[in-house]
C-alpha cells in the first residue's frame, strides 16, 4: 500500500503491477493510462452492497488478466487458485521455479501478495523473490508465495508479443468497455454485488440508506477516482488520432470533475484513515447518479462511433 | 524419428474427455482405479448438459473446459497445464507453438496429450523430422496423424489441450465430498456456459431434452449422443455410489435411487427408435427420480465442513 | 472443379466444411428444385436437365453492387464471429430468390452494414486487381501527410468497422493500409510474373483480427510411372520434383489419399515414413484376411 496525493491508502492494482512487469520485459512502452484502458482494466468496476473495499479486487482475475494481454497480443499464462488446497505445496514449488525460468528469460511476472506486485529479481542467497512496489521494493521468501494473499494465489506469466495494429487494439478497447459496461461479472451473485452501470446503483442505494463501510467507501471512491482518471487520459491519447472521441472526452471530464469535488465530503482522521461519514451520504448518492447518467452517454456514444461492430457481433459484444 | 508412448489404450464409452484421461493416467501410471471412479471423482459424471435442439456438441458443453476439466482433475491430486482458446484469434500461433513443445516434452517423460479434434482424442507420439503428431480418437483403429503447422485447427472454432503434468496423495474422503457437491451444483445450475442459454444443465437440461423431443424439432444424430452419454454417466455414478457408499454410508439412500434411476435409463435403450412418447414419459420419471437423488445427496453434504466463503477468483465466465 | 463435383469437391473449391456441402446440395434440390443426379462412376453429382439454371431475380446495377458489398462484408465478419453469419446470409439470398423461408429462421437478425458506392468503388478495382495480380499504385493522404505507394495487392480484411488491404511492396514485406487513407488507386499494366523476386504470394503473417489460419496440406514424394501432364495426380495437387517422374503431391485428407494409393499406379513412396507405414499397415491387415 501507499499514500497517492489525496493521503488516501491504496493498494496496488493489477494495472500497477502490470506496467511496471510489462514495461521492464520490453513488452510494452507507453503511459499506464494507456495501458489501463488498452487492457481494459480501467473499464472493470464493480462494489458490493456495503461498498467495502474488498470489493476493489474481486472480479475473475482468471480470466480478466488473461484477456488483458491477449488483447495487446502479449503470450501469457495465468495460475490461479486457493492457498489453503491439499495440491497447494505442488503448485507453488512449480510456480515458483517457472518464475526463475521467467526472470531469466527476462520476462518478470506478476504475482498476487495482498495486492499486485512485479517480481522483478530473485536473491538466491536468502531464496527471496524481490518485487517492484510502486517506488519500493518488497521481498517475498520463496517459501512463503501465496501466503500473505490468503486464501488467494496467483502468478502470470508473460512471453513473446505479436505485432499488432494499435488501432485494433484501441476499437476492441472501447468495445469491450461497453460490454462490461453492461454485464456483470458471472463469477459474483447478482444480488450481492453490481458491475458496470449496476454499480452505480449499488453506491447509490448504500448511500441513500445510509448502510455503507464508512472507510471502505472512500477507498472505493477513491479507486472509482482513479479509474475515471485513467479513462480520461487514455481517451485523449487517443483523440489525437481519432476525432470522434471529442464528446466522450469531455463527458469523462465532466465525470471526473465531479469526482474531484466529492472528496470534499472525505474526513481525514489523524491516523490518516479517509472515511466518508453518514451526514453526507445523500449528497454522494446524487453525485453517483450523476455520474452514471454521464457514463451511459459516453457509452451510448461509444456503441455510435463503433456501430458496425456492436451490429454483426449482436448479442456477444464482449466475444471478439 | 518418432518418439511415442507406448499402452494407449483409448476406449470410448464415457465422455471423450474422461476416456481419453483414463487412458493417459493409466498408460503413465499415475491412476490405477477404474473408469467411473475417476469419472465420479472428478465430478465429471455428475455434468450433463443439453442443446434446445439436441445438437451433438450437448455432450461436451458443460462449461469453459479449462475450468471444469481442472477442478475435477484437482479432485483426485492430478497436478496439470492446459491450453485453449479461439484459432481465429490472433495470438493463436503464439500458443500453438508453446503448446507443441510442451506435448512433446511430455511424451518424452512417457504421459500422453489430450487434445480436442473434436471429440478428445490422445496424442501419444511424435516425429520432428516429419513434423507430425500421432494421435488417437478411440474410434479408429489406425493411429491418426496431424501436421504441427496444423494443430489446434479443427472444424470448430476453438481448441484445446490438456497436458498432465504430475500426480499429489489427495484425501478420498475429501475427493468424494467434493464429488458430490459438484452433483449438486451441476444439477442446479441452470446453464454453464452464458450468456448463451441454448444449452442447460442438470435439472433444465433434461427439461430442455423434453422440450425438443415433444415439439419434435431436434438433431437426431444428437438426440441418440445425448442419450447414450446419459445412460453411461448413470451407470458409471451407480458404480461410484456404490464403492462411495463403503466410505460414506449416509450415501446409502441416494445410491438406492441412482441404481433405479440407471436401470431406468437403460430401459430407454431398449425402447424403438421413433417412440418419443415413451421416452419423454421416461425422462420425467428420471427427472423427478434424480431430484430426489440430489435432495438425498444435500442432506449427506450438509454434514459436510463447510465449503469455501470466498468468491473465487476464477471460474465459468463468457469467453471473449 | 471436375466436371461432377460432390461435397468433398464443393468443400475443398469454397473452403467450407463437407457436411455444410452436402447440406448445400440438399437445399439445390430440396428447396431449388435442381435436377442433381449422383452418379456413382464418377462419384458426383451431374444435371438431368441441362437447361436448368439456378432461379434467377432482376437485379438493378446498384441492387447487385449492394449485394457484392454485402456478400464480402458476411465473409469478412463470418471469420471474426459466431458463424451464424453464413447462415445469415444464405437466408438473405434466400429472402432474395423469393423462396419463402421458415419462419423460425428468421428470428436472428441480421447485422448492418453501411453501404458507401466510393468505398465499394476501390473495393472492387482492388478485388480485380487482386485477382489479376496486378501492380497498383496508391495514393495515400493520413491528415496532410500525402505519399505513393505502389506494390502487389494481395487480400482485403474488413476489422472494426474499417477495410484495409494488404500490400506486398517490395520483396517477402507486406504491408496494410486503411482504405480510408487511399485517395487513388491506379492499376499498373504489369502483372507479377514480370518481375522477378517479388511474389504476390500471401504471407502467413498474424496481424490484428479476422485472420483465418489456412490448414497445411500434407506433402508425399512419390516417385511416379510417367510424367504428368498437368500439375495433378488424379485432382491432388503434384508439383515436379525430379526428371526420376518423382513428385511432390499435396493432399488434406490422408484417408482418401491412402485409398488412392490402393488404386491407381505408382512406383515408390520416398516421403513421408508415415504414410509408407499406414500403407503398409492397411495391406498386412487385408493380407491376414485373405
Amino acid at each position: 500500500m501507499r499514500e497517492d496525493e489525496n493521503n488516501m491508502i491504496l493498494k496496488s492494482q493489477y494495472v500497477d503491477a502490470l506496467y511496471e512487469s510489462l514495461t521492464k520485459s520490453n513488452l510494452f512502452s507507453g503511459s499506464k493510462s494507456l495501458l489501463a484502458g488498452m487492457t481494459t482494466n480501467s473499464f472493470r468496476f464493480q462494489v458490493d452492497q456495503r461498498i467495502s473495499s474488498e470489493g476493489i479486487f474481486v472480479y475473475n482475475w482468471s480470466s480478466e488478466h488473461w484477456l488483458s494481454c491477449d488483447f495487446l497480443g502479449i503470450y501469457n499464462r495465468v495460475g490461479c487458485w486457493y492457498a489453503d488446497q491439499p495440491l497447494f505445496p505442488h503448485y507453488r514449488d512449480y510456480m515458483c521455479q517457472l518464475i526463475l525460468d521467467s526472470l531469466e528469460k527476462g520476462y518478470y511476472p506478476v504475482i498476487w501478495n495482498g495486492e499486485f506486485v512485479s517480481v522483478v529479481a530473485y536473491d538466491k542467497l536468502s531464496q527471496t523473490f524481490i518485487c517492484k512496489w510502486h517506488e519500493d521494493k518488497i521481498y517475498i521468501k520463496k517459501n512463503d508465495f501465496g501466503l500473505k494473499g490468503y486464501p488467494y494465489w496467483f502468478v502470470q506469466f508473460f512471453g513473446k508479443r505479436l505485432e499488432m495494429v494499435s488501432s485494433d487494439i484501441y476499437k476492441e478497447s472501447l468495445v469491450q468497455a461497453t460490454y462490461k459496461w453492461e454485464s456483470h461479472e458471472s463469477i459474483l451473485p447478482y444480488n450481492e454485488y453490481g458491475c458496470g452501470k449496476r454499480a452505480y446503483d449499488f453506491l447509490a442505494n448504500a448511500f441513500i440508506n445510509k448502510d455503507y463501510d464508512f472507510e471502505g467507501a472512500a477507498e472505493v471512491l477513491f479507486w472509482l477516482s482513479r479509474i475515471k482518471k485513467e479513462i480520461l487520459q487514455y481517451l485523449i491519447e487517443l483523440q489525437v488520432d481519432w476525432n470522434e472521441l471529442q464528446n466522450i472526452v469531455k463527458l469523462y471530464e465532466q465525470i471526473t470533475n465531479i469526482l474531484n469535488g466529492a472528496t470534499k465530503n472525505y474526513i481525514v482522521n489523524v491516523d490518516k484513515t479517509v472515511l466518508i461519514p453518514e451526514d453526507n451520504a445523500s449528497e454522494m448518492a446524487g453525485m453517483m447518479m450523476g455520474i452514471k447518467e454521464l457514463e451511459q452517454t459516453a457509452m451510448d456514444e461509444m456503441k455510435m462511433i463503433l456501430r458496425e461492430v456492436f451490429h454483426y457481433r449482436n448479442d456477444q459484444i464482449g466475444l471478439r | 524419428m518418432k518418439k511415442a508412448v507406448s499402452n494407449i489404450k483409448l476406449i470410448r464409452e464415457s465422455k471423450s474427455f474422461i476416456d481419453c484421461l483414463h487412458a493417459v493416467l493409466l498408460a503413465a501410471n499415475l491412476y490405477k482405479e477404474p473408469k467411473y471412479m475417476l469419472s465420479g471423482k472428478s465430478g465429471m459424471a455428475f455434468k450433463f448438459c443439453v442443446h434446445r435442439e439436441l445438437l451433438p456438441l450437448s455432450v461436451t458443453s458443460y462449461g469453459q473446459w479449462e475450468a471444469e476439466h481442472h477442478e475435477g482433475m484437482e479432485n483426485v491430486g492430478i497436478l496439470s497445464n492446459s491450453f485453449a482458446g479461439y484459432t481465429r484469434h490472433p495470438t493463436f500461433p503464439l500458443y500453438q507453438e508453446a503448446a507443441i513443445f510442451k506435448i512433446k516434452q511430455s511424451i518424452d517423460k512417457g504421459i500422453a496429450v489430450i487434445f480436442w479434434e473434436p471429440e478428445f482424442c490422445v496424442i501419444h507420439g511424435y516425429d520432428d523430422e516429419e513434423q507430425i503428431f500421432f494421435y488417437t480418437n478411440g474410434l479408429d483403429e489406425e493411429e491418426k496423424v496431424v501436421l504441427y503447422d496444423n494443430f489446434g485447427l479443427n472444424i470448430t472454432p476453438f481448441w484445446y489441450v490438456h497436458i498432465v503434468t504430475g500426480k499429489a496423495d489427495v484425501s478420498d474422503r475429501e475427493a468424494i465430498q467434493m464429488s458430490l457437491q459438484t452433483a449438486i451444483m451441476e444439477w442446479e445450475t441452470s446453464h454453464k456456459t452464458p450468456p448463451d442459454t441454448s444449452i442447460a444443465s442438470g435439472r433444465l437440461g433434461i427439461q430442455y431434452w423434453i422440450n425438443a423431443l415433444e415439439c419434435g424439432k431436434f438433431d437426431q444424430r444428437g438426440a441418440a449422443y445425448i442419450l447414450s452419454a446419459a445412460i453411461q454417466s448413470k451407470c458409471e455414478i451407480t458404480s461410484y455410489m456404490n464403492e462411495v457408499q463403503g466410505m460414506i454410508p449416509q450415501v446409502s439412500s441416494a445410491c438406492k435411487i441412482y441404481l433405479k434411476l440407471s436401470s431406468l435409463y437403460e430401459e430407454f435403450r431398449r425402447l424403438k427408435h421413433d417412440d418419443t412418447f415413451e421416452l419423454i414419459r421416461g425422462l420425467k420419471e428420471a427427472m423427478n427420480m434424480e431430484e430426489k437423488a440430489i435432495k438425498e445427496l444435500k442432506k449427506v453434504t450438509s454434514t459436510f465442513p463447510n465449503s469455501y466463503p470466498w468468491v473465487p477468483r476464477w471460474g465459468t465466465g463468457p469467453t471473449r | 472443379m471436375n466436371k461432377y463435383p460432390n461435397s468433398k469437391s464443393l468443400a475443398e473449391k469454397f473452403e467450407i466444411s463437407t457436411r455444410q456441402a452436402h447440406r448445400d446440395i440438399e437445399y439445390m434440390t430440396s428447396s431449388m428444385r435442381a435436377p442433381l443426379r449422383y452418379v456413382a462412376k464418377h462419384r458426383g453429382y451431374e444435371y438431368t436437365d441441362d437447361t436448368y439454371i439456378l432461379p434467377n431475380i432482376y437485379l438493378t446495377e446498384e441492387e447487385r453492387e449492394v449485394l457484392q458489398f454485402l456478400s464480402y462484408r458476411y465473409e469478412q465478419v463470418n471469420i471474426s464471429n459466431t458463424g451464424k453469419n453464413v447462415s445469415r446470409l444464405s437466408h438473405l439470398f434466400r429472402q432474395l430468390s423469393g423462396i419463402q423461408s421458415e419462419p423460425e429462421q428468421s428470428i436472428e437478425r441480421l447485422p448492418m452494414f453501411e453501404y458507401n458506392s466510393v468505398l465499394l468503388q476501390m473495393l472492387s478495382i482492388l478485388t480485380t486487381a487482386i485477382k489479376e495480380k496486378k501492380m497498383v499504385e496508391l495514393i495515400l493522404q493520413d491528415g496532410n501527410r500525402i505519399e505513393t505507394v505502389v506494390g502487389y495487392p494481395t487480400r482485403l480484411m474488413y476489422r472494426y468497422g474499417e477495410d484495409y488491404l494488404f500490400m506486398n511492396v517490395s520483396v517477402e514485406k507486406e504491408k496494410q493500409f486503411p482504405l480510408k487513407n487511399i485517395s487513388k488507386v491506379h492499376v499498373r499494366q504489369e502483372n507479377e510474373q514480370d518481375i522477378p523476386g517479388l511474389t504476390g504470394e500471401i504471407q502467413n503473417r498474424v496481424i490484428g483480427n479476422n485472420h483465418s489460419i489456412q490448414r497445411k496440406p500434407f506433402l508425399a514424394r512419390i516417385k511416379l510411372k510417367e510424367q504428368l501432364k498437368e500439375e495433378s495426380w488424379y485432382g491432388f495437387h503434384a508439383k515436379k520434383v525430379d526428371e526420376n517422374h518423382v513428385y511432390e503431391i499435396q493432399f488434406f485428407d490422408h484417408d482418401a489419399f491412402l485409398s488412392l494409393l490402393f488404386e491407381k499406379e505408382w512406383k515408390s513412396i520416398e516421403s513421408p515414413r508415415w504414410l509408407k507405414e499406414q500403407l503398409q499397415q492397411r495391406c498386412s491387415n487385408i493380407l491376414k484376411k485373405l
